[in-house]
C-alpha cells in the first residue's frame, strides 16, 4: 500500500517558480505511518481520507476563508506613512545640531564642508518637496497632505536655521560695521588748501 | 672712477683747504680742526689728527670761526693751521709738531697766518686800538718769540674779506687801491713797508694765481671788468718784492691759471674763457716780464654750460690738463695737445645737488592710443565707423610692419629700442624722473635705465629758501593722461640777479623742449608762494596762482579765477611769514561770474609762536590715498580713523626758561588754524623728518640726554563712531583722539618716507636713509601706536605685534643691499600701476632708484612660476577628460548589453 502520497510546499532558495515534491519526506512519512497504524481499525475510509489529500492541488481549501484586513487597518497606516515623511525633517536636526557643535568655530575643511552640508540638505530637501508627497498622492491621500507639506516645509527651515547660526557663531556673517568698511567711499572735501611757507 | 671718499656731512666734513702732495694730498677740514691724508693711488687715508682744544666752550658754535692753513714754502713738509685761537703745525708724514693757544681776548681777532723759513707769524687785529698785532712763533716748537704792531685802518670784517696773505705780504683792496704790506722776516729788521697799486675802478677781487718763495703772481680784478696780473719777484737777501704789471690782454670773463712744471723754463699761464657752447683757451709763457709763445686753442661743448666756475691748468708728464668745473656743476677735463684741445672727461656733477624731483608716467604706445580711440566715439553708428576703419588700419599696419621687417631687417633697431623706452609698459612701472639742481640744471632722467634723456641748463636761476635748505617748485601742469597733448612741467625759480624777479619756465618733461607760451621771466608782482589751480582750463592745462606781497592772488596764464578753482568748494591759503612766526589763513571766496584774474586774500586765522622758532613744515604727499576708513579692532567693531587732508605738521624749536633746548611738533589745520596735536620734547635735537600721511605721523630726532635717535608715531581717531561717513569738513566738531608711542632707531636718520602707491590698498612701509649708507625698509606695523604693552587675544586677532621700544632692523629689509649711498636728502615714492609696487627715487650725494612691494607682490605671478607645466597639464586634462568620456561610454554600453 503505497498509494498516499503527501506533496508540501517549501521554501526553495532558487529560482524556480513552482515544483512538487513527490517525495515525502521522512517526518511525513512518519506521521503519515503513524495515522496509518491509528487507523488501521477503520481500514478503508481512512485510506480513502487519505486520497483525497492527495489527489487536492496545494493551497486548495474546501472551506472559505474570510477577508481578515478591514479597510480602517490600511488609513491607519497610510497617516502613519504621511507623517513619518512629514516629520522626516525634524527628526534629522538633532544629528545635525551634533554635527554642528562637532565642528566647532575654527576655520578648517572639515567645519567648511559641515557648514556647506548644513545648507544643502535643507535646499534639496525643499526643492523635493512634491517628490517627497508623490507617492501618498497616487494613493489618494487628500485633504490634510497641505499640513503635511508645511510640517516638511518648517521642518527643512528649521535646518536652514541651524546653518544660519552656525555662520554666525563662525563669524561668516556680515553683520558688523567692519564688515562693510571696504565698501564704504571715500569722504568728499569741503574745503581745499594750498600753500606754505613765503618765500619773502 | 678708481675710489672715493666721502667726508662727515657735519662741520668737521667740510673742507678748509688741501695741500697737495706728490703721493698724497693733506686735506684740512672742520674749521681747521681735522687734519688727514688722503693716498692717491688708492684713496686711503693715510692718517687722521685732531687739534687739541681744552677749552670745549659751547659759546664757541655762535661765533664765526675763521681759520686759515698755510703750506710753509721754505719747509713743503710742514703745514701752519690757525683756527680762531688755536695755532698749530703738523708735518705732511702726520706727525703734530705742535700746538699752542693764543690768549683769548675779546678785541683780539686773529686774521692773518703768514711763515718764514724761522718763523709763523699771525697777525692779529686789536679793534680798541686798530692796531695789527704782529706775533712771532717760533717754527721749531711754537714758543712765541716777539711781537710787534702796525697801524691798521680795516675792521675785522673787511680785512678777511679784503685782503690775503702771500709769503710775508698782506694784500688788502680798498676801493680802487691795493695796498700791499710786507711784514718784516727776522727780528733785526723791524719796519713795515707799505706801497700801493692803483686800479681803474673798485677792486673787486684778489686772488693769488702762483706762489713761490721768490717769484708770486697775483690777478686783480676790478668791478668794471678789468683785470690785471702782476708779478712779484723778491729782492736778494731782502724780505721785500719787486713787482711789474703782465701785459695780458684779457676779456672780462676769462680766468686765469698757472702751471708749473719742473721741464718747463718759466710758468705757464693760461686763460680761459667760456663763449656760448665753446672754450678758449690762450696758453703763454711768462718771461720774466713778457709774455711768449702765445697758442690759442679752442673746444666745442657738447650743451651749454654756463660760466667757467673753477679752472686749474696743470702739466702732468708734458701732458697740458685743463680742469674746469662749470657753472652748471659739470666738471671737464681736457687735454691740450699740438692738434688741438680735446674734452676727455665730462661728468654731471650737478647730478649731486637735485632738490625737486617729480615723475611722469610715459607716453602711450600708438596701439594703446589706437584702442583709446577705438572705444571713445559717441553714438551707435560712429562708434561703429571707428572700430571697423581702426581695425583696418591695424591690419594695414601690421602688414606694412612685416614688409618693413623682411626688406630692412633691423637696420633701424637702435631707433626702435629708444622710441620702445619711451613707451608706457604694461604695468606703468617705468617712468621719467624730472630733476631739478640747484645749479639750475633740469635733467630727464628714465627710470628703467637711469639714462638722461635731455638736460636744460638755465643760466640766471636761483632757488627759493625754504629755512636752512633750497626750494624749487616743480608742477605737473598737463600730465601724461591726456595723449591727445603732450604733458607739461612747470618750474618756478628767482634770478639769480635780482631775488624779486620769477622765472616760469614750462617744458615737455620727454624732450625738455619749452614751451614758449607758457614761459616768462617777467611777472608783474613779487611772488610770495606760488601753487597749482585744483581745476585744469584749456586744453587740460592747470594754470600757475601766484600769492603777491599784498596778498592778491593772480593766475598765471592770466584766466578768471572761477575757472582755475573750484566755485563750489571753498580755496584756504596759509602761508607762513618767516619774520613774525606767524601761520596766517586766508579765504578765496569766488563768484561764478567773476571774470576776474586776480584778487585779494580775506585774513581769517592767525596762529604766531612766541619763544619757539619754526624750523621745518612738512605736509603731506599729494598723491596720499586713504582706501580703508577706518581699522577693524579684534572685537569686530570699527574704528575710525581720523584723515584731515588739511593738516600740516610744524617744526618749532626753542630753549626753555630752564636752558633746556626743546623741539615742538604741530599738527595744524590749515582751514581753521586749529591745533590737533602738540608733542613737546626735551633735551633732543633737530633735524626732525617727518612723514605724515593717512591718519597718522611719524617723526624722528636726536635725543642727546640718551645719545640716540628716536623715531615717535602718533595716530589720530575719530573713535567708534563716524561723524559724517560721506563729507568731511574741518569745521566738524571732532575731537580727534591721539594714540602715540616712541620707538628707539637703530641707526641715524638722513631722510625719511613713506610709500605710496595708487589705492592706498597696499600696507605702508616708512623709507629711511642712514648716514652710513643704507636706505632701510621698515614697515609701518612696527611704528604703530597701538602696538600693545601685554598682547591680548583681541591684539592679536588684530594683528598687533607687542611693544618693544627697540625697532629691530635685519638686513634684509636694507633695499640697496652693498650699493651705498650717502648724504641722501630726499626721498621720492610713487605709485605704479600695479597696486602692489611702490618706486623710490632717493637723491642726495648719490642716486638710487628701485621697487618696492610692502605687501609682498599679491597682484603679480613670481618669477618662477612655471608658464609651460600650467599650460601642459591644462593640455593633457582636457585631452585626458575626453579619453575617458570616450571610454566611459563604452564602459556603459557594455554594461548594458550584460
Amino acid at each position: 500500500n503505497i498509494s498516499s502520497t503527501t506533496s508540501s510546499v517549501r521554501p526553495v532558495p532558487s529560482r524556480r517558480k513552482w515544483f512538487v515534491d513527490l517525495k515525502p519526506s521522512k517526518q511525513e512519512r512518519l506521521t503519515i505511518a503513524a495515522a496509518a497504524t491509528a487507523n488501521n481499525n477503520d481500514g478503508a475510509v481512512a485510506t480513502a481520507a487519505n486520497d483525497t489529500a492527495s489527489l487536492t492541488s496545494l493551497g486548495f481549501s474546501e472551506q472559505k476563508v474570510a477577508d481578515l484586513i478591514p479597510q480602517e487597518d490600511d488609513d491607519r497606516l497610510l497617516a502613519r506613512r504621511s507623517w513619518d515623511i512629514a516629520l522626516g525633517p525634524l527628526k534629522q536636526l538633532p544629528m545635525n545640531m551634533i554635527f554642528a557643535w562637532m565642528a566647532g568655530n575654527s576655520f578648517s575643511l572639515m567645519s567648511i564642508m559641515i557648514v556647506v552640508m548644513l545648507f544643502q540638505k535643507p535646499i534639496q530637501t525643499i526643492f523635493s518637496l512634491s517628490s517627497a508627497f508623490a507617492s501618498l498622492e497616487q494613493e489618494g491621500v487628500g485633504g490634510n497632505i497641505w499640513l503635511l507639506k508645511l510640517v516638511y516645509f518648517l521642518g527643512s527651515l528649521t535646518h536652514l536655521a541651524l546653518a544660519l547660526y552656525k555662520c554666525q557663531s563662525m563669524g561668516l556673517l556680515p553683520t558688523y560695521n567692519s564688515d562693510w568698511i571696504a565698501f564704504a567711499d571715500q569722504q568728499t572735501q569741503m574745503e581745499v588748501t594750498a600753500g606754505g611757507f613765503s618765500y619773502f | 672712477m678708481r675710489w672715493r671718499k666721502v667726508f662727515e656731512t657735519n662741520e668737521y666734513g667740510k673742507i678748509d683747504r688741501i695741500i697737495w702732495y706728490d703721493q698724497e694730498s693733506v686735506i684740512i677740514s672742520g674749521q681747521g680742526r681735522r687734519a688727514r691724508s688722503l693716498r692717491y693711488a688708492d684713496g686711503l687715508e693715510v692718517w687722521q689728527l685732531a687739534a687739541t682744544t681744552t677749552n670745549t666752550n659751547s659759546n664757541q658754535d655762535t661765533v664765526a670761526k675763521h681759520c686759515q692753513v698755510i703750506k710753509n714754502r721754505y719747509d713743503p713738509g710742514t703745514i701752519h693751521i690757525l683756527s680762531d685761537d688755536l695755532l698749530w703745525s703738523v708735518s705732511s708724514y702726520g706727525e703734530m709738531l705742535w700746538s699752542i693757544e693764543i690768549p683769548i681776548k675779546s678785541t683780539l681777532k686773529n686774521l692773518f697766518l703768514l711763515s718764514t723759513s724761522q718763523y709763523v707769524i699771525v697777525g692779529s687785529l686789536d679793534s680798541n686800538s686798530n692796531q695789527l698785532q704782529v706775533t712771532y712763533y717760533s717754527k721749531q716748537d711754537g714758543q712765541q718769540a716777539f711781537s710787534s704792531s702796525l697801524p691798521w685802518s680795516f675792521n675785522a670784517k673787511d680785512s678777511l674779506n679784503k685782503c690775503s696773505t702771500m709769503n710775508n705780504l698782506i694784500l688788502c683792496s680798498n676801493n680802487d687801491e691795493l695796498s700791499i704790506i710786507t711784514i718784516p722776516t727776522t727780528t733785526d729788521d723791524t719796519n713795515v713797508k707799505t706801497r700801493h697799486i692803483k686800479a681803474s675802478s673798485k677792486i673787486e677781487q684778489i686772488r693769488i694765481l702762483y706762489e713761490s718763495t721768490t717769484r708770486s703772481v697775483i690777478l686783480i680784478k676790478s668791478d668794471n671788468g678789468e683785470t690785471k696780473i702782476y708779478q712779484f719777484n723778491k729782492k736778494e737777501s731782502t724780505s721785500e718784492w719787486d713787482f711789474n704789471e703782465l701785459n695780458i690782454q684779457m676779456k672780462s670773463n676769462s680766468f686765469i691759471s698757472i702751471a708749473t712744471d719742473k721741464n718747463l723754463a718759466g710758468q705757464q699761464i693760461l686763460e680761459a674763457s667760456a663763449n656760448d657752447q665753446k672754450l678758449n683757451f690762450h696758453v703763454s709763457t711768462i718771461n720774466e716780464q713778457t709774455l711768449t709763445n702765445t697758442r690759442s686753442y679752442s673746444v666745442e661743448l657738447p650743451e651749454n654750460m654756463g660760466e667757467i666756475e673753477y679752472l686749474a691748468y696743470s702739466v702732468v708728464k708734458n701732458t697740458q690738463l685743463v680742469t674746469l668745473r662749470m657753472q652748471d656743476g659739470s666738471l671737464l677735463v681736457i687735454k691740450l695737445a699740438d692738434n688741438g684741445a680735446e674734452l676727455i672727461l665730462h661728468r654731471d656733477e650737478a647730478l649731486s645737488s637735485i632738490i625737486s624731483v617729480e615723475t611722469f608716467d610715459l607716453s602711450l604706445s600708438i596701439t594703446q592710443m589706437r584702442i583709446e580711440e577705438e572705444f571713445g566715439g559717441t553714438g551707435m553708428f560712429s562708434m561703429f565707423t571707428k572700430r571697423i576703419s581702426s581695425q583696418v588700419s591695424q591690419l594695414i599696419s601690421f602688414f606694412l610692419r612685416l614688409m618693413d621687417l623682411f626688406t630692412h631687417g633691423n637696420r633701424n633697431r637702435d631707433y626702435l629700442d629708444k622710441q620702445a623706452a619711451l613707451v608706457r609698459d604694461e604695468f606703468n612701472l617705468n617712468k621719467i624722473l624730472i630733476v631739478v639742481t640747484s645749479v639750475g640744471k633740469v635733467f630727464g632722467i628714465l627710470t628703467q635705465s637711469g639714462g638722461i634723456l635731455w638736460k636744460n641748463f638755465f643760466p640766471n636761476f636761483a632757488p627759493f629758501e625754504h629755512f636752512n635748505a633750497v626750494h624749487v617748485p616743480l608742477f605737473h601742469i598737463r600730465s601724461a593722461a591726456h595723449y591727445t597733448h603732450e604733458p607739461l612741467a612747470s618750474i618756478v625759480y628767482r634770478d639769480r640777479n635780482s631775488l624779486h624777479d620769477t622765472h616760469i619756465r614750462t617744458f615737455n618733461p620727454y624732450t625738455g623742449d619749452l614751451e614758449n607760451n607758457l614761459t616768462t621771466s617777467s611777472l608783474p608782482y613779487h611772488v610770495k608762494r606760488v601753487f597749482l589751480s585744483t581745476q585744469a582750463v584749456d586744453e587740460f592745462c592747470k594754470v600757475l596762482l601766484f600769492v603777491d606781497t599784498n596778498n592778491k592772488i593772480h593766475t598765471y596764464p592770466p584766466v578768471p579765477l572761477s575757472r582755475a578753482l573750484s566755485t563750489t568748494i571753498p580755496t584756504y591759503i596759509y602761508l607762513f611769514d618767516k619774520s613774525e612766526q606767524a601761520f596766517v589763513g586766508y579765504y578765496l571766496s569766488i563768484d561764478e561770474n567773476d571774470q576776474k584774474t586776480s584778487t585779494n586774500l580775506k585774513e581769517v586765522w592767525r596762529v604766531s609762536f612766541q619763544n619757539e622758532e619754526v624750523i621745518n613744515i612738512h605736509t603731506r604727499l599729494s598723491s596720499d590715498r586713504v582706501h580703508s576708513a577706518g581699522i577693524v579692532l579684534g572685537d569686530r567693531s570699527v574704528l575710525y580713523k581720523y584723515t584731515n587732508p588739511n593738516l600740516i605738521a610744524v617744526v618749532t624749536e626753542g630753549i626753555d626758561y630752564q636752558k633746556v633746548p626743546f623741539v615742538n611738533i604741530y599738527l595744524l589745520d590749515t582751514v581753521t588754524g586749529s591745533l590737533k596735536l602738540s608733542h613737546t620734547h626735551k633735551r633732543v635735537k633737530s633735524p626732525v623728518h617727518i612723514v605724515l600721511s593717512e591718519n597718522w605721523i611719524v617723526y624722528t630726532y636726536y635725543n642727546q640726554r640718551y645719545r640716540r635717535y628716536e623715531a615717535v608715531s602718533s595716530s589720530l581717531f575719530e573713535g567708534e563712531a563716524q561723524y559724517n561717513y560721506s563729507t568731511f569738513s574741518s569745521f566738524d566738531p571732532i575731537e580727534p583722539v591721539i594714540q602715540s608711542k616712541a620707538y628707539i632707531l637703530p641707526y641715524g636718520v638722513n631722510a625719511i618716507q613713506v610709500t605710496t602707491t595708487e589705492k592706498g590698498i597696499t600696507s605702508r612701509d616708512i623709507i629711511m636713509a642712514t648716514p652710513n649708507g643704507m636706505l632701510i625698509e621698515i614697515p609701518w606695523i612696527l611704528f604703530d601706536p597701538r602696538r600693545p604693552l601685554d598682547l591680548t587675544p583681541m591684539d592679536r586677532e588684530e594683528g598687533l605685534i607687542m611693544y618693544t621700544p627697540e625697532i629691530m632692523v635685519n638686513f634684509e629689509s636694507v633695499i640697496n643691499y652693498y650699493k651705498y649711498v650717502y648724504n641722501i636728502r630726499g626721498i621720492h615714492t610713487v605709485a605704479t600701476g600695479l597696486e602692489s609696487t611702490s618706486i623710490v627715487f632717493a637723491y642726495g650725494l648719490d642716486l638710487f632708484f628701485t621697487r618696492v612691494f610692502p605687501s609682498r607682490i599679491f597682484d603679480q605671478l613670481k618669477d618662477d612660476f612655471d608658464f609651460m607645466i600650467i599650460g601642459w597639464s591644462t593640455v593633457a586634462f582636457v585631452v585626458g577628460s575626453f579619453v575617458a568620456k570616450r571610454f566611459a561610454s563604452i564602459h556603459q554600453t557594455k554594461k548594458a548589453w550584460k
